[in-house]
């Protein structure tokens, strides 16, 4: 099947000229509408879905990138495809942990699929997993609703290193014109079980990108916590936050950490979920505060100045997709990125005078205070 | 180079990276930082790479169309070879040029404080991590303005001086004739001494100055005492006798230094027979009826001494002291002529360019850009903060309101309003110039309005210039950044080619 001219994708033979990616014509100065005015801009012929290269396997390392090459080539970014990324862009990395089956790639897929919400900051934009993203849906929308059943595949203990999930976001409002690279982490939870009860070498080399990242998501089950090995796990949570608590911190302003009380559906007949002021207070959490007292001396104990908490019961599959909406879903990454990418404007720039100089030196004209903007 | 690398590891770590996780070796990081560092010396002569070396370190990489942007693809070309994927890259091209910039920024990079009013004027946004490297940057360049810097420097350094210089190089011939024309020991031996006195004070000026730069052991104290004994024995009776004695010891003592020195630098020997004459000295030292010979003998030893001096290198510091103090001079009062006649601009606030005085001028953004071009013209070489501090104040005085805020997007339309009304306003600017600037106007929204004015709406520029159109800024910080950018295409014009 043949795609229309209109749809064909569009190509430049300018190498300056970012235009056919969504980007800025290399004439832009010149051209007022290059797409209908720039003679080295045209559609070119349409990709022939027989040549596109099959996706490799779960954990397999992406082919090395090449202009050509479309972006979601890769199910999955390894560790060094996600460092590259670094240098193209100040992508924000953020460490999603929790123990096994807490939830973490369903909270992750469940993101993905909310992530044309009117509510959320962002828009999706573009991404380099979009195959893996694809992958993850696909699964979860052949989920019925059984409750013994797994919505999503474990993700693979056996894989040498770390994965990662990438998403371009766009911010929502049309006059800010960015592109944000994000990238979560989705590795097993044994491993960060393992690291929460010693931080060996393995550990700290699978999890060496933990201490560049932006911000964390701490993923509980809240219906794990609340059964009888509740206890352990509450342990095992409280040891991953003073690890996360203890990683070198890049200088500036706190990381963000939520904390999500995952699969919150299955137990709302014994908690209710408290209002966000209140959630700091483990009180407020009823049997489920009871069942992670811990955690929440772990989260008392942390500098604020170093890291934000805040906590978040959220629900990503309540019901087979067909059937209803996720829960709260959306808010802990809208904590998340409102932490790892702030807007205000920087302060004005005061320079450094000499402590011995002519006295014009000293002048400086005081920045007036901000009068009526038309 | 291997502090440059250090710096790039630390900026890299510092933005979340790990550069030894990266695809590059080290050994291609370290050739990209010597690309990159050659590509900046070129910044020195050459004001369009300060230009797009200083444009890509304000751009945000979160920018749509970051990759097309012309100010990346002057280092890209560059980096190329060395790495292909550069081009995708910004963030690391970011790095290496703050890894790679030069300690003593100098030459064209003095336009560095005029390129950064984004910054400077707070409309930079977002990237946290960056930030602090770009204020360190933006505040080791603001030490570029070069005139302030060399007022300050002049202010810190006391002024060298010899002493002696001219006296000794008017007097000696005098010296010579009075000799040969007048019997007037007593008078004649006053210039004598004088003489002496000079070289040793000279010589211990410069031995002080040598000294502090690892040369000679410091002055022994005989030689002031020397000189003591010498204007004791010279006095106001004649004791000729007595008085030679020390003058033979102090011209002893000098020509032991000077002929030390000379050795020292590895200087020939000199032409004049220095042994003879203080032998005929010492001869005669007894028999005032000699007094002509023993003056020859004299002569001949200052002769030697004022031609052995010369060609020391510290002695030549009298030439280079008078030509910094004329230069300083010089500087101070051209500087001092501009300063007066923007002062008397702004006292007398008469319009050359629409020849006619302010108050007859109604529209605040033809006041505005009138006053920032004239301004413009007088105070190229003054520096510019305070220059623009001065044009807010005389628009202040002209009844303009310098905190009234509006949004860049309407400075900016209401400037091109400006250019399209009053073409004498216009800025002429050269082609090459207007190319560039074509190209890529990025943080530059006053120059991309002088290029475009007929273009209807502003709202273009907020992808050519790359900056939040919708910010607010006072009139005082609209006229500061005018002006600044001004003075670049005042500074990047070939010459007669400024409006």
């Amino acid at each position: 099947m043949s795609l229309l001219p209109v749809l064909r994708p569009l190509r430049c033979k300018n190498p300056d000229c970012s235009f056919p990616e969504g980007g800025r014509c290399a004439r832009a100065a010149e051209i007022a509408d290059p797409e209908s005015l720039c003679d080295s801009l045209a559609r070119g012929p349409a990709p022939d879905p027989s040549e596109a290269p099959a996706a490799p396997p779960h954990g397999a390392p992406p082919t090395p990138s090449s202009d050509d090459d479309v972006p979601w080539s890769g199910r999955h970014l390894d560790p060094r495809a996600m460092n590259d990324l670094l240098f193209r862009s100040p992508a924000r990395v953020f460490g999603v942990l929790g123990a096994f089956n807490a939830g973490k790639t369903s909270l992750l897929t469940s993101f993905f699929l909310q992530l044309s919400s009117p509510a959320f900051p962002y828009r999706f934009a573009a991404s380099k997993t979009l195959f893996a993203w694809s992958q993850l849906c696909e699964r979860a929308s052949g989920w019925q609703g059984a409750p013994r059943e797994e919505i999503l595949d474990h993700t693979p203990v056996n894989q040498e290193q770390s994965a990662f999930l990438h998403l371009g976001l766009r911010p929502a409002e049309r006059a800010d014109d960015r592109y944000l690279d994000t990238v979560f982490s989705d590795i097993p939870g044994e491993w960060l079980t393992g690291w929460a009860q010693h931080d060996g070498a393995l550990a700290q080399t699978r999890l060496a990108f933990l201490q560049r990242c932006a911000g964390f998501i701490l993923v509980a089950d809240a219906a794990a916590l609340l059964e009888p090995t509740g206890l352990r796990l509450d342990g095992e949570l409280a040891g991953m936050l003073r690890r996360v608590a203890a990683l070198p911190r890049p200088p500036g302003a706190p990381r963000q950490l939520a904390l999500v009380f995952s699969k919150f559906d299955k137990v709302l007949g014994q908690v209710s979920p408290p209002a966000a002021t209140q959630r700091q207070r483990r009180e407020a959490w009823g049997p489920l505060g009871d069942r992670c007292r811990r955690l929440f001396t772990a989260l008392q104990a942390q500098d604020p100045a170093a890291l934000q908490v805040e906590i978040f019961p959220v629900s990503a599959f309540p019901m087979p997709l067909a059937a209803g909406q996720p829960i709260g879903v959306l808010a802990p990454f809208r904590f998340l990125l409102a932490g790892a990418d702030p807007r205000q404007r920087w302060p004005l720039l005061r320079r450094p005078l000499p402590a011995a100089g002519p006295p014009f030196l000293f002048y400086q004209r005081a920045r007036p205070a901000p009068g009526r903007v038309s | 180079m291997s502090e440059s690398y250090n710096r790039l590891i630390e900026l890299m770590n510092a933005w979340g990276q790990d550069l030894e996780g990266g695809a590059g070796s080290a050994d291609q990081y370290r050739q990209l930082l010597r690309t990159t560092a050659s590509w900046l010396a070129q910044g020195e002569g050459d004001a369009t790479v300060v230009l797009r070396a200083t444009q890509t370190l304000l751009l945000d990489p979160e920018h749509s169309g970051v990759r097309g942007r012309a100010a990346l693809a002057a280092l890209r070309e560059r980096l190329q070879g060395d790495r292909p994927n550069i081009g995708k890259e910004p963030l690391l091209q970011q790095a290496l040029l703050l890894a790679s910039w030069p300690a003593r920024p100098s030459g064209r990079f003095h336009l560095v404080p005029l390129l950064t009013s984004a910054l400077q004027e707070g409309l930079l946004q977002g990237r946290p991590r960056q930030q602090a490297a770009l204020q360190s940057w933006w505040e080791g360049n603001g030490e570029a303005m070069v005139a302030e810097r060399e007022e300050a420097q002049a202010a810190l350094q006391p002024p060298l001086v010899t002493p002696g210089y001219h006296y000794r190089s008017e007097q000696l011939p005098r010296l010579r004739e009075s000799k040969a024309t007048a019997w007037a020991s007593n008078s004649y031996m006053d210039k004598v001494n004088l003489f002496i006195a000079f070289y040793l004070s000279g010589l211990r000026y410069q031995r002080k100055f040598l000294a502090a730069r690892g040369w000679l052991v410091p002055e022994p104290p005989s030689l002031t005492e020397n000189l003591n004994q010498l204007n004791q024995a010279q006095g106001s009776s004649w004791n000729f006798n007595n008085f030679a004695i020390h003058l033979i010891g102090a011209l002893s003592y000098l020509e032991e230094q000077v002929q030390m020195l000379r050795e020292n630098l590895n200087l020939p020997p000199s032409s004049h027979d220095v042994a003879a004459a203080f032998a005929h000295l010492q001869t005669n030292k007894d028999q005032p009826h000699k007094f002509n010979g023993v003056s020859d003998a004299l002569l001949t030893i200052l002769d030697w001494l004022e031609e052995a001096l010369q060609p020391l290198p510290f002695f030549d510091i009298a030439g280079q002291v008078e030509a910094r103090c004329r230069a300083r001079m010089d500087g101070a009062l051209a500087r001092s002529a501009r300063q007066t006649d923007l002062l008397w601009w702004g006292q007398a606030r008469y319009c050359h360019l629409l020849r006619t005085p302010y108050r007859r001028l109604s529209d605040p953004d033809q006041i505005l850009l009138a006053a920032a071009a004239e301004v413009t013209a007088r105070a190229a070489a003054l520096p510019s903060e305070p220059t623009a501090a001065f044009l807010v104040t005389t628009l202040a005085e002209l009844g303009l309101d310098s905190q009234e805020t509006h949004p860049l997007r309407t400075w900016l339309t209401r400037l091109q309003r400006a250019l399209r009304d009053h073409p004498l306003l216009r800025p002429r600017l050269a082609p090459a110039l207007a190319q560039e600037i074509s190209r890529d106007a990025l943080g530059l929204p006053a120059l991309w309005a002088c290029v475009a004015p007929e273009r209807p709406s502003a709202d273009a520029a907020a992808t050519e210039v790359a900056l939040p159109l919708d910010a607010p800024l006072d009139r005082g910080q609209w006229a500061s950044w005018l002006l600044r950018e001004l003075l670049v295409l005042r500074a990047l014009q070939p010459a007669g080619g400024a409006a």
